[in-house]
């Protein structure tokens, strides 16, 4: 096994992980924890088949379309949420629709770049959660209240770095593994994070509701 | 071919770089949001810390106040009672052990009707001081007349008023506080501040209650008055802020003091 394989199971183990962990808080009443807990089992859902048809030497890159477009509405679901002001809101529902229905246009007008790692689809799902967990930011700098923090803060870190890698990832060159290699450190780091958050905030009451 | 790869290699060092760049500055920017929201906290709480013991030194206040006034009405009583009833006490000995000639028995008599006479009239002082009747009976404008009037007649002072207060604008107890701020900065112009003029303005402007008070005395250092933690001015603090209302002093040393209550 190599390097490069062992960092990204490290990844999908720590996912697997955050995954099961979160699932056991699923009885609060805290929709905002509900939806965060689809998105990671929607990730372990995609990156178990995505790794299934790799092994199979089936393309399995038409699947990245629907890791990107449901982490996009979910995630922005999250922070529809977690976001207190009723204006932030509603503009977090209008991109929404502005972004899928963009989308859409695009696969109306591109049918091929279905079947290929699409930088545009990428850009126009990051964006939008970059800039909400920096508005995020600013709404928790004056609360004394510190949940999703951590989670938040993986966000950023990752999402913003990858936007940049992914950006790159249609590149052909002897060095291009080393792009896919920081990109799954990253996600350690982000799963990392995210575990964190479980720790601190979500460890001592599983049952409360 | 060697050159693209070379030049795509560049590319990717470009974008991991970048990457690194983008690494730094969240972590500077997650720094910078913890360190931010540390010191914004710890304000908070400096904050509520200085309310917390503003709070306490007013309860002190209270307390202590409370605690002179006992001792001032034990005074008042063991003074102007208990020795006047200890003469009758005496007299009327006296009169029992008989043995007396006709013109001591009257005058005994009539020292102890004088005396009792006397006593009644401390009583009644005693407890006019403790409650004015007048502002339960008549309410806060005839209290602050009577008032003024006493310290007027007594010569120490000249207090000159204008009074336009909307009877029952206040309740039962707020009139009594309001009666015993005037009454504690009179007593404080004159004791404190040797003020000769007083000037009293109580109206009512745009449905608030303001009152306006000035004195021509010394006037007081509000620091060192604050940190000596003079009980009358911290009493009228409180009393102000029972009645929700605001206190402002301004304060001119060596020409007198101004305090505008709004309520």
């Amino acid at each position: 096994m190599s390097i490069q394989d062992t960092i990204v199971d490290i990844g999908y183990i720590l996912l697997a992980l955050n995954t099961i962990l979160f699932l056991r808080n699923y009885r609060l009443k805290l929709t905002s924890l509900k939806i965060f807990t689809l998105y990671l089992i929607g990730s372990l859902i995609l990156q178990l088949y995505s790794s299934y048809l790799s092994d199979h030497k089936i393309n399995n890159l038409f699947l990245s379309h629907y890791f990107f477009i449901g982490k996009f509405v979910l995630l922005s679901l999250f922070f529809r949420q977690i976001l207190k002001k009723i204006i932030l809101k509603k503009i977090i529902s209008v991109v929404i629709i502005i972004v899928l229905v963009a989308l859409c246009v695009y696969y109306i007008v591109y049918p091929t770049s279905y079947d290929k790692f699409n930088i545009f689809e990428i850009v126009v799902t990051s964006i939008p959660l970059i800039i909400f967990c920096f508005v995020f930011f600013i709404q928790q700098i004056e609360g004394t209240e510190s949940r999703y923090v951590f989670i938040v803060s993986g966000m950023f870190l990752y999402f913003l770095c990858s936007l940049l890698l992914y950006t790159a990832g249609n590149i052909k060159g002897s060095t291009k593994m080393l792009i896919w290699n920081t990109n799954a450190v990253l996600y350690i780091l982000y799963q990392i994070l995210i575990f964190v958050e479980w720790y601190k905030h979500f460890r001592k009451n599983p049952a409360l509701t | 071919m060697k050159e693209l790869f070379s030049q795509e290699n560049q590319i990717i060092s470009i974008v991991l770089i970048g990457v690194l760049l983008l690494l730094l500055m969240s972590v500077g920017l997650f720094f910078f949001f913890f360190i931010s929201r540390k010191k914004i906290i710890e304000k908070e709480l400096e904050k509520k810390t200085a309310e917390i013991e503003h709070q306490k030194e007013l309860i002190h206040a209270t307390i202590l106040t409370q605690e002179n006034e006992r001792k001032r009405i034990a005074q008042d009583l063991h003074d102007d009672i208990s020795s006047k009833l200890n003469v009758i006490h005496l007299n009327s000995n006296l009169l029992l052990d008989g043995g007396l000639t006709a013109k001591e028995y009257l005058e005994v008599n009539q020292s102890n009707i004088d005396i009792t006479n006397r006593t009644l009239q401390s009583a009644r002082k005693i407890a006019h001081d403790l409650l004015p009747p007048i502002l339960d009976k008549f309410g806060l404008q005839s209290a602050i007349e009577e008032l003024v009037d006493d310290f007027n007649t007594s010569r120490k002072v000249v207090v000159t008023y204008q009074l336009k207060y909307p009877e029952n604008y206040l309740n039962k107890d707020q009139e009594l506080h309001l009666f015993r701020i005037l009454q504690e900065l009179i007593n404080n112009s004159i004791r404190h501040g040797k003020a000769k003029n007083i000037n009293l303005v109580l109206e009512n402007k745009n449905s608030k209650l303001d009152l306006n008070y000035s004195d021509d005395g010394i006037g007081f250092d509000l620091k060192q008055a604050q940190i000596k933690k003079g009980l009358g001015l911290k009493n009228i603090e409180s009393r102000v802020e029972l009645l929700n209302g605001t206190l402002k002093i301004s304060n001119k040393e060596k020409s007198g003091a101004t305090f505008i209550i709004h309520i």
